[in-house]
């Protein structure tokens, strides 16, 4: 019986780490991919201690040149097959354009889109070959709208929304499933904590919980489901896109944002 | 009296050569940027005996990491005032995601966006000093939904689209206007007029002029138009991209764009 293994990149924290203990849960074994400096060993003998799973872990930049390669040897080298990936590690920004340098959005887009692609072509060969496959890629509400004041961060998750939407259509026919999950506000980092806590009651209700998120994606995954709208601020951004004309999104948007 | 520049990457075949022809017949200064080996040094001297402005050009590969670096750090050597950046440099791709390995879609992601993003980054602050002055990228119809069989190209271009209504809106009130252009195929070289000769009648028909795309997009993004859609099949897909649900539109593109 063939041990199959779910890879996770930026997995140490925030969603990441929710999904690596949502799939220990589950009994699948995992890879877990995160910054030099994090504790992945700590995290691999906590999720195998306590759900009886197989661990391995992996530290690795993943903007530095050829990251992406040398994560697929790694698994390669040490024969782990696997037969879920899960893009998910990411970073954001916020704020008007010129306030980050150009240095930080090469960072941002090569680690929310290019990792994000290569990591997926390095694997798919492989991931075809089976039963079952399934590859999910991290979303944001962000996805939905062109959005000022997040410009860079927004525009990479709309493109990982394009990527997985014309990937997965692709690869309809085969036994890999490609998903990707559009969650609001998490609470993934201090920075979020503190905006959370600068909030009024009635904006605070849309914040989600890493956990949630990890459980509601995990399951929606596994059923096969394309774009995983976790939260109910997801869903209704999504009608909202469907229904209002492009002019009057941009304008609400701009507004929801300056306000959230 | 301030010289002002009209720096154009991607300038030395297709549309960047067309726009860089349009520019220099309406009077104004032209910056050619391109991968060395092309006739960037013809293209300058001609528009300077013909159209008597002032042309300057520089080659370099606008995938490497520094790039966009070296090509500011030109203009300010040279004292060259940039009140139009056009960034049209771009490759494109087409057939199933395993046909093309990594560098190949690195190179696509960093020259289509990263390229993109880091010279509006490092322009802006001196564009916002002009009285008047633009930013031009270059989207495609493949900006208007994911495409199965060109999904990193598409998706890039749903990026520059997102990148670019979200600057523009950013940007509002100051003397900067950002503009996309989304054209349909157009006949640039050699191989693409072949490929159109090859897909049939109605292909034939679709494809447009370079010249006719600069002269077009020109005209139209000094007068600030937010989205620019040459020719006929642009302005279709446009419309009818509203209408269609996702799956058939999905299931249409495949069968129109991509020929077994």
């Amino acid at each position: 019986m063939e041990d199959y293994f779910t890879l996770v990149t930026g997995s140490s924290s925030g969603i990441g780490k929710a999904i690596s203990i949502e799939c220990a849960k589950r009994g699948m074994n995992l890879l877990l991919v995160a910054l030099p400096g994090e504790k992945l060993e700590e995290q691999a003998v906590d999720l195998e201690l306590k759900y009886k799973v197989k661990t391995y872990y992996y530290h690795i930049d993943l903007t530095e040149k050829d990251a992406p390669k040398k994560v697929y040897d790694w698994t390669m080298e040490n024969g782990y097959k696997i037969n879920m990936l899960i893009n998910n590690a990411g970073m954001g920004a916020e704020g008007p354009f010129e306030r980050q340098s150009a240095s930080y959005y090469n960072t941002m887009m090569r680690l929310n889109m290019i990792a994000l692609v290569l990591l997926t072509r390095f694997f798919i060969t492989d991931l075809k070959k089976l039963p079952k496959a399934y590859i999910l890629n991290l979303g944001s509400i962000s996805s939905y709208f062109p959005m000022p004041y997040k410009i860079v961060y927004a525009a990479t998750k709309t493109f990982v929304l394009s990527f997985t939407m014309a990937l997965r259509e692709e690869l309809r026919n085969t036994p890999v499933k490609v998903s990707i999950t559009c969650p609001g506000p998490v609470f993934t980092n201090p920075r979020i904590i503190e905006e959370f806590r600068s909030k009024n009651r009635f904006v605070q209700l849309f914040y989600n919980d890493p956990p949630f998120v990890a459980r509601y994606s995990i399951k929606a995954l596994m059923k096969g489901k394309s774009v995983i709208r976790t939260d109910l601020l997801s869903k209704v951004l999504y009608l909202t896109e469907k229904i209002l004309p492009q002019y009057f999104k941009q304008k609400i948007i701009t507004r929801i944002y300056r306000k959230f | 009296m301030t010289e002002y520049y009209t720096l154009i990457t991607g300038s030395s075949s297709g549309i960047g050569r067309a726009l860089a022809i349009e520019c220099a017949k309406q009077k104004m200064n032209v910056l050619l940027v391109a991968l060395s080996g092309t006739k960037l040094k013809e293209l300058s001297d001609y528009l300077q005996k013909t159209y008597n402005v002032i042309t300057d050009y520089y080659f370099i590969d606008l995938t490497h990491e520094n790039a966009p670096h070296e090509i500011f750090e030109w203009t300010k050597k040279n004292r060259y005032n940039i009140d139009i950046l056009i960034n049209n440099a771009g490759i494109s791709c087409e057939g199933p995601f395993e046909k093309f390995d990594s560098s190949f879609y690195e190179n696509i992601m960093r020259l289509n966006m990263v390229a993109l993003v880091l010279l509006s980054r490092l322009f802006i602050p001196e564009l916002l000093k002009q009285p008047k002055s633009y930013i031009l990228n270059m989207g495609s119809i493949a900006s208007y939904f994911p495409m199965p069989y060109k999904a990193v190209y598409s998706s890039s271009k749903i990026f520059v689209y997102s990148f670019s209504r979200a600057l523009r809106e950013e940007l509002k009130g100051t003397s900067v206007q950002v503009s996309i252009v989304c054209p349909g195929p157009v006949v640039t070289n050699i191989h693409t007029a072949q490929s159109a000769q090859d897909k049939g009648k109605l292909s034939r028909l679709m494809h447009m002029k370079a010249s006719y795309v600069a002269e077009y997009t020109m005209e139209r993004m000094l007068k600030g138009k937010i989205i620019i859609r040459p020719g006929f099949l642009s302005k279709v897909v446009y419309y009818a991209e509203k209408f269609i649900p996702q799956s058939i539109k999905q299931k249409l593109v495949t069968k129109f764009f991509y020929n077994e």
